[in-house]
């Protein structure tokens, strides 16, 4: 299987208002293999969601961008709005945290979805875009999809908006999806739901799935590989199961702050402190404030992503074993 | 032990508006609820929104009113008629940007409630504010910013000083959590559970994450379309939940170890 997604070096800076740059992506490296699903983990603020709009090139316009991002070997990083089209929708599908905020308040579902198929298929036949709107409804589990392709986003409830977001992602029938917090405004109940469809849709459509969140046991539910993202970089990628497999000291302190529901400690565990300023490269490993492990040697010289024990780890002293 | 808020046969419809010759609905937000808080506990309302948690709050704080049934607060009823019955119970928003005004300085949004309610001003009011500050894990040199330079997790600690600025005996925290993120998230709830232990202040919790629930609570409260489906010791809902709905609750959890 060959790669699908591979970026180098990618560096984002923001510029600010006053001049100052904010270092949201710091040389990024990651490959991601056809087919895989990865989960892609960080606080707010370390950078998940400019990772995910670098992908389909739809940074706003103070964003500085280096490096590469190559889809399907083909790099979109110095293509023009005219020629990502192809690939915005057709190559990548994206769903976004509020699914309210993304649909179009004033057009019918029916016109939202049919929208994107009529300006990149080229279809005008009404029955055919009908047809294919509906079996779109179905496949993201709604049962009266007539009715719901007739109504207004405001009539739908916040599960049902999400999946008719998850149905105009999938219209162009993409080999990617990628997922920013798609459950975050949701309930519990509804959030189960979500992610139940999003792992019977990849199976089925055989996707490259990209999850973004915030809450590892979401991506636990979803994928195999987890890759942590701190202040911009990658400190952590492999696959994790449980907390027994993190290698980095970050991965395990995100571990340790989802209260347990087995044991009641009455107790939360807490990592100290905040993510570093993000407008300074600091030549040390960035998490060192806030790490329980640390060691003189953390503050003096930075590190690359290398392997630990089954990961890759940015860590000088992970906690499995490095052969030396 | 005492009971500090009782709530017998709390009812509170709203009317949907009439659109043209159609009749107006009635919504029942809150169908005949009862339960009871104990002085010192952190009791936890949960359930999907919709389910009347917010209304029954709201009804609790007196922002808003409610047609039948009745709201106990140490054994008397709550009318809001004096400045003293307002201070016992804080109410803690969801949404920390809404609840702090831009235009007010650290040090005014903490202040002013204090000179109101306890008419103490210059060194005294000073070294309150300090205190309070402290009290949640800021130091001083915040006094001089406003609400924009602060981050979520920093604006929600503000939001909790001036509510502690008062001494209240019951503090009502809606969904407090939910717009932060995962590790200031465990900071925040560290903080409320210092609060109930050291200063025995009893807490009315009102979330959707059952893992936060766990772990936080004495009490659980589950409710759906207005009505309590369970309430009971959080261990015994946990472990034996009587109901459908909270086992369904409990299976959503991400990850969830009540799967198997």
């Amino acid at each position: 299987m060959g790669n699908i997604i591979e970026i180098n070096d990618l560096c984002v800076n923001y510029r600010t208002q006053n001049q100052e740059k904010i270092y949201a992506l710091r040389n990024l490296k990651l490959i991601i293999k056809k087919g895989e699903t990865v989960a892609i983990v960080g606080e707010s603020g370390c950078g998940k969601s400019t990772l995910a709009i670098s992908l389909i090139n739809l940074l706003p316009e103070n964003a500085e961008v280096s490096g590469s991002i190559k889809i399907d070997g083909k790099e979109i990083l110095d293509k023009n709005n005219k020629e990502l089209q192809n690939v915005r929708g057709e190559k990548i599908g994206m769903i976004f945290q509020e699914p309210g905020a993304s649909l179009n308040p004033i057009f019918s579902i029916k016109e939202q979805i049919e929208e994107t198929i009529k300006f990149h298929k080229k279809i005008s036949d009404k029955k055919i875009l009908k047809d294919m709107s509906i079996n779109l409804l179905r496949e993201v589990g709604i049962k009266d999809a007539e009715r719901i392709y007739e109504s207004f986003p405001h009539q739908l409830s916040g599960g049902l908006q999400q999946r008719v977001m998850i149905a105009i992602a999938l219209s162009l029938s993409p080999e990617i999806l990628i997922a920013d917090e798609p459950t975050t405004s949701l309930d519990v109940t509804v959030q189960a739901q979500i992610i139940e469809l999003l792992n019977k849709l990849k199976k089925q459509r055989n996707l490259t799935t990209i999850l973004i969140t915030h809450d590892l046991h979401l991506a636990l539910e979803l994928s195999k590989r987890i890759i942590v993202i701190y202040a911009g970089e990658v400190v952590e990628d492999g696959y994790i199961k449980s907390e027994k497999d993190a290698e980095h000291p970050y991965t395990k302190a995100l571990f340790e702050i989802i209260p347990d529901v087995i044991k009641k400690r009455k107790k939360f565990k807490i990592i100290k402190g905040e993510l570093p300023d993000m407008k300074k490269i600091y030549e040390r490993c960035n998490f060192s404030d806030r790490c329980n492990f640390v060691h003189e040697k953390c503050r003096e010289i930075s590190l690359e992503l290398v392997r630990a024990d089954k990961n890759y780890v940015r860590c000088l002293f992970p906690l499995k074993g490095r052969k030396k | 032990m005492k009971k500090i808020l009782e709530i017998n046969n709390l009812k509170k419809n709203f009317r949907t508006e009439r659109i043209f010759f159609g009749s107006n609905k009635i919504i029942k937000a809150v169908d005949d609820v009862f339960f009871s808080i104990n002085s010192g506990e952190i009791c936890a309302l949960v359930g999907e929104s919709g389910s009347g948690k917010t209304t029954i709050a709201r009804c609790i704080a007196g922002l808003e009113t409610f047609d039948s049934g009745s709201i106990l607060f140490k054994g008397t009823p709550l009318i809001f008629k004096t400045k003293e019955e307002r201070r016992k119970i804080q109410y803690i928003f969801q949404d920390t940007y809404n609840s702090l005004n831009p235009r007010m300085r650290i040090d005014d949004t903490i202040s002013e409630p204090i000179k109101y309610h306890f008419e103490i001003k210059g060194q005294k009011l000073n070294e309150e504010v300090n205190k309070l500050l402290k009290k949640v894990g800021l130091n001083e040199s915040f006094r001089k910013k406003f609400p924009h330079e602060l981050s979520g997790g920093q604006r929600q600690r503000i939001v909790i000083a001036r509510a502690l600025s008062l001494k209240p005996e019951l503090i009502i925290a809606d969904e407090p959590v939910s717009n932060l993120d995962v590790s200031i998230q465990a900071q925040i709830l560290q903080l409320f559970l210092e609060l109930n232990i050291k200063d025995k202040i009893t807490f009315l919790f009102i979330t959707h994450d059952l893992r936060i629930v766990y772990n936080l609570a004495d009490y659980v409260i589950v409710m759906k379309d207005g009505k309590i489906v369970e309430q009971g010791q959080t261990q015994k809902i946990y472990s034996k939940p009587q109901s459908d709905y909270t086992q369904n609750l409990l299976y959503s959890i991400p990850a969830s170890p009540f799967k198997n």
